[in-house]
């Protein structure tokens, strides 16, 4: 997990040139995280972490923090196993 | 086989296709952008000069003269995601490959701006992504692929973008593998007599009427929904006893009525109901003055809504 959230603030760092300071900040609040940047973040951590996120099921609340983005991954991976 | 590529980008979709082309080894030569988004994060020209490609004001692509330019390059493909810049036809035929937009929507059906919300807003139950070849007639050129998905029932907005993002930058993918490879790139002609084009919107100029199926209120509300993020439409509005008030959540209930379109009723069980033409809808959440609140705080029980001023009308065409 620890990993994944390396990988996740990684992102965050060179895709939307955005410092996560904590894996818990809520991104979306604070404003670091905006609708395109959403859409970026997606998309890489598709082709990064190897998991599809299917949309039907997507909810923006997961995407707050570095963590829950993290659980998602994990989740999504556990579940294409 | 590498390839001499000129990219036309916008959004996060536009950087993503920059970072595609320059992670598959293919020259690209030129970036068409405008200025940073003004969002968060880095813009397509940020990433492009990070990277050493030439960044160009993609007013530019409109430009006869840069069709000679790009010839001297000899560009093997011109590529356009998410720029709304007409594209002069001297420009278009520069590439020995071709040129080729990206668009957030299934052709010929859904041609023009925001296809995703118009998807949204008109209760469709698929939308799609098309790759296709660039010509004169905005989104009429042959269809090189198209990808058609399903909706859901309660999909919004937001999410039917990324979607589309996602899907998009697929296609274009295998767009580059085909011209990697030398494989002849597909072409099917659009049947142009199927097309719609919609304009930028909002629809009904954002103003809700009452006066529909429970469905279609709940379609619209979903179509402006990029929630928690700002809608680029807005959310619908109508006008209450406490003002105008726009419609940010709702769902349409099983139960019919035959109240007058627009009535408000408050349950304390279901919480705020709102007459529609057959049946009612719970509304969660309204904006009032710019802020988001329950919508018990704004509505009442008995009074009716009714339409709002609409601002300019968004057109439609076929």
């Amino acid at each position: 997990m620890a990993e994944l959230v390396e990988t996740i603030l990684a992102i965050f760092r060179d895709e939307l040139s955005v410092e996560v300071g904590e894996p818990d900040m809520d991104v979306i609040e604070t404003g670091l995280l905006d609708s395109l940047g959403l859409v970026a973040l997606v998309v890489e951590i598709e082709h990064r972490c190897g998991v599809g996120i299917p949309f039907e099921t997507l909810e923006v609340d997961d995407f707050r923090t570095v963590n829950s983005i993290a659980r998602l991954v994990e989740h999504q991976r556990l579940a294409s196993a | 086989m590498g390839l001499t590529v000129a990219l036309i980008a916008e959004e996060a979709t536009g950087a993503r296709a920059l970072r595609l082309l320059v992670d598959r080894g293919h020259r690209v030569v030129a970036v068409f952008s405008d200025a940073a988004r003004g969002g968060i994060g880095e813009s397509v020209g940020e990433l492009a000069a990070g990277l050493e490609i030439p960044v160009r004001p993609a007013a530019e692509v409109r430009d006869q003269a840069l069709g000679a330019d790009l010839r001297a390059l000899e560009l093997d493909l011109l590529v356009n995601v998410h720029s709304l810049h007409i594209v002069n036809p001297e420009v278009l035929g520069a590439p020995t490959l071709g040129s080729y937009n990206l668009h957030p929507g299934p052709l010929p059906e859904c041609a023009g701006l925001n296809a995703p919300g118009w998807a949204l807003y008109e209760g469709r139950r698929y939308h799609g992504v098309t790759l296709h070849r660039m010509t004169a007639g905005i989104d009429e050129g042959p269809i090189v692929f198209v990808e058609r998905f399903e909706i859901g029932a309660r999909t919004t907005a937001l999410v039917l973008m990324t979607e589309c993002a996602r899907r998009g930058l697929r296609l274009l993918e295998r767009l580059l593998e085909l011209a990697e490879t030398g494989t002849p790139i597909p072409a099917e002609p659009q049947d142009l007599s199927r097309r719609r084009w919609f304009s930028g919107g909002p629809p009904e100029g954002g103003s809700l009427d009452w006066d529909r199926p429970a469905s279609r209120v709940v379609d619209f509300v979903h179509a402006c929904d990029y929630g928690p993020f700002p809608s680029p439409w807005g959310f619908p509005r109508c006008v209450a006893a406490c003002g105008e008030v726009a419609i940010s959540a709702a769902e349409a209930m099983a139960d019919r009525t035959h109240a007058e379109p627009g009535t408000v009723q408050v349950d304390g069980n279901r919480g705020v109901l709102v007459a529609a033409a057959d049946a009612w809808v719970r509304v969660d959440r309204v904006e009032l003055n710019s802020e988001r609140v329950s919508a018990a705080k704004a509505l009442r029980s008995g009074e009716r809504l009714g339409p709002a001023e609409a601002a300019c009308r968004a057109r439609v065409d076929g």
